[in-house]
């Protein structure tokens, strides 16, 4: 991931369908190679925010400059470099996979013949399949649907419910798809239910409801670091509870006696002084805290 | 160039997307069901109006043409809710979003669509022109191939220029595509306005039943243009209150730019 200047910057975005706000102050800068997931219940306004920044619908009120191009204004128009999922996509049904997306690359010439034959290949589809989309599994269409976003390349990727349809395996191929269009520079800004796919590939997650963003979690920097450390016996735990490390007992189906410690050195220098207080270490681990605690916390 | 080259691939993929061939199958089978009952009719007719010859394969295009019940409620109302029912099917399907991220601007991604319209008309217009030939060939095979018009006939028949029948049914083909194909463009830039499919079929409905009622009614005729039945009916160039060709092509050809000027306009504001 580098630094450089944001590929999306939205200001106190907002828009009004009829008398309800279905986004309200949403702020976002969103880096090159930065993975950012959008996370929130059914209405919070994930696919409206996709479509302002894809240049489909205007916000009601706000900045948004994407990709260099300012939105809004007068006229709506898509900014050159954009690659989008949405859950509603149609194909031309009686054509096959590999025609539809040659007559799609065919309005802007970017991507070539080969180009789409290896997208479809990098999504697990077979170029030479003849059989029309309408004859495609919901798993295969979506991986059509991401094909046709990654074909030409684009600076900008936003996937609304991307894993819909696919099987664990295919699930598994998008993760590590993912990370590596990223690390190529591509921004990747990912709605979903699935709290564990966003968790494994985003850099940050935005917690959203009703319109607003809640929370903006950085998954890099997330908070000071927890040590679940499992000890030999009941003395062990006492020796550590005595000292001045901060720690807690905690309950786990571990034979064990469990503690759960928030050390200020590192983990390695942890290791030293417990071993130094002469501890015995049955088990360690780090632990981070979990996206789905953050979520239940803020929406229950 | 870069511009015409996507204007040409939208129109195609625009054109793809609405093409649905169980549909396409049915609109065959209605055509090929009127030209059979138009052969029966048209037969009773000529013996009833005591025609010297008999009823041929060219009568009937021209017949089919020329009536009005056929031209509003099978030309019209079957093309109309095709290209409506259309337009809403790629906004709902989410083709529109795939196609209008890709274009360089919604001006040619409107332009195509209404192109893709034009395509759909003219095929629309040579379905019902192939049914009626192969029906026609069939039923009432005709004593020449290539007879020179006007002939002995209907007198609702018989307003034609003097041209072998072949060409002029082709040029009817040509001339109620195109009538179509502002109809149909008309429609579409409803949709971009009502976006409720029950509206949109009210629209259509009422819009074929009052062209209906008013076509008959000669007070009306400052408003012609704006009935479908004138507008496709070659009819309105013959009688009293004849419309020339080139006035029809002048009025009918501003009306399809201002189509294209507001619907350009419209579609920069569209949610897609």
């Amino acid at each position: 991931m580098t630094d450089s200047a944001p590929l999306v910057s939205l200001r106190d975005i907002g828009k009004l369908y009829g008398k309800r706000w279905a986004l309200r102050h949403v702020n976002l800068d969103l880096s090159p190679g930065e993975i950012v997931g959008f996370i929130g219940p059914n209405g919070a306004g994930k696919t409206t925010l996709m479509r302002i920044m894809a240049g489909l619908s205007p916000a009601t009120e706000g900045h948004a400059t994407v990709l260099g191009s300012t939105l809004g204004g007068n006229a709506l128009q898509t900014p050159l470099g954009i690659g989008l999922v949405l859950e509603q996509m149609g194909f031309v049904a009686h054509l096959s996979g590999n025609k539809n997306l040659q007559m799609l690359a065919g309005l802007q010439r970017i991507a070539t013949e080969e180009t789409i034959v290896k997208t479809l290949q990098k999504v697990g589809l077979d170029p030479d399949d003849k059989r029309p989309v309408r004859a495609y599994s919901l798993g295969m269409r979506q991986r059509l649907c991401l094909a046709q976003a990654l074909m030409e390349k684009p600076k900008l990727l936003l996937l609304d419910e991307p894993t819909n349809g696919l099987d664990p395996a295919g699930i598994v191929d998008l993760r590590q798809l993912l990370t590596e269009v990223a690390a190529e520079g591509t921004a990747i800004f990912v709605a979903s239910h699935m709290l564990t796919e966003v968790e494994r590939i985003c850099h940050r997650v935005l917690l959203v409801r009703a319109g607003e963003i809640l929370k903006d979690l950085d998954l890099r920097h997330a908070g000071p670091l927890r040590i679940r450390l499992s000890v030999a016996g009941e003395k062990d735990a006492e020796i550590i509870l005595k000292s001045d490390l901060e720690a807690e007992r905690i309950t786990t189906d571990s034979e064990f006696p469990t503690l759960l410690l928030t050390p200020k050195e590192s983990t390695p220098e942890l290791v030293k002084r417990l071993v130094a207080m002469s501890v015995e270490i049955e088990e360690i681990a780090a632990e981070k805290p979990s996206l789905e605690k953050e979520f239940l916390t803020l929406f229950r | 160039m870069a511009s015409f080259r996507s204007f040409a691939r939208i129109t195609s993929l625009s054109f793809h997307s609405g093409f649905v061939r169980w549909r396409w199958a049915l609109l065959t089978g209605v055509f090929a069901l009127a030209a059979g009952l138009f052969a029966d009719t048209l037969q009773w007719f000529f013996r009833e109006e005591k025609i010297g010859r008999p009823v041929d394969v060219w009568d009937l295009f021209l017949a089919i043409t020329r009536n009005f019940y056929i031209t509003h409620f099978v030309v019209a109302f079957g093309f109309l809710l095709f290209i409506g029912d259309h337009y809403h099917r790629q906004r709902d399907s989410g083709n529109s979003s795939l196609f209008a991220i890709r274009m360089p601007s919604r001006r040619l991604y409107w332009l195509g669509n209404m192109a893709a319209v034009g395509i759909n008309a003219l095929l629309f217009m040579s379905v019902c022109y192939a049914m009626t030939l192969i029906v026609g060939f069939i039923m009432v095979p005709p004593d020449s191939l290539w007879p020179m018009l006007p002939r002995e006939s209907l007198l609702a028949l018989s307003h034609t220029p003097a041209m072998p029948a072949p060409v002029y049914s082709l040029l009817l083909v040509l001339y109620t595509a195109w009538g179509l194909w502002i109809s149909g463009s008309l429609v579409m830039l409803v949709s971009t306005f009502f976006k409720n499919t029950a509206v949109l079929l009210g629209v259509i409905t009422g819009w074929v039943l009052l062209s209906l009622t008013l076509s008959w009614n000669t007070r009306f005729a400052g408003s012609r243009f704006l009935l479908i039945g004138e507008l496709l009916g070659v009819h309105k160039h013959y009688g009293e209150r004849a419309i020339s060709l080139g006035t029809f092509f002048l009025v009918s050809s501003i009306m399809l730019i201002l189509i294209a000027i507001i619907g350009s306009w419209r579609m920069q504001r569209e949610e897609l």
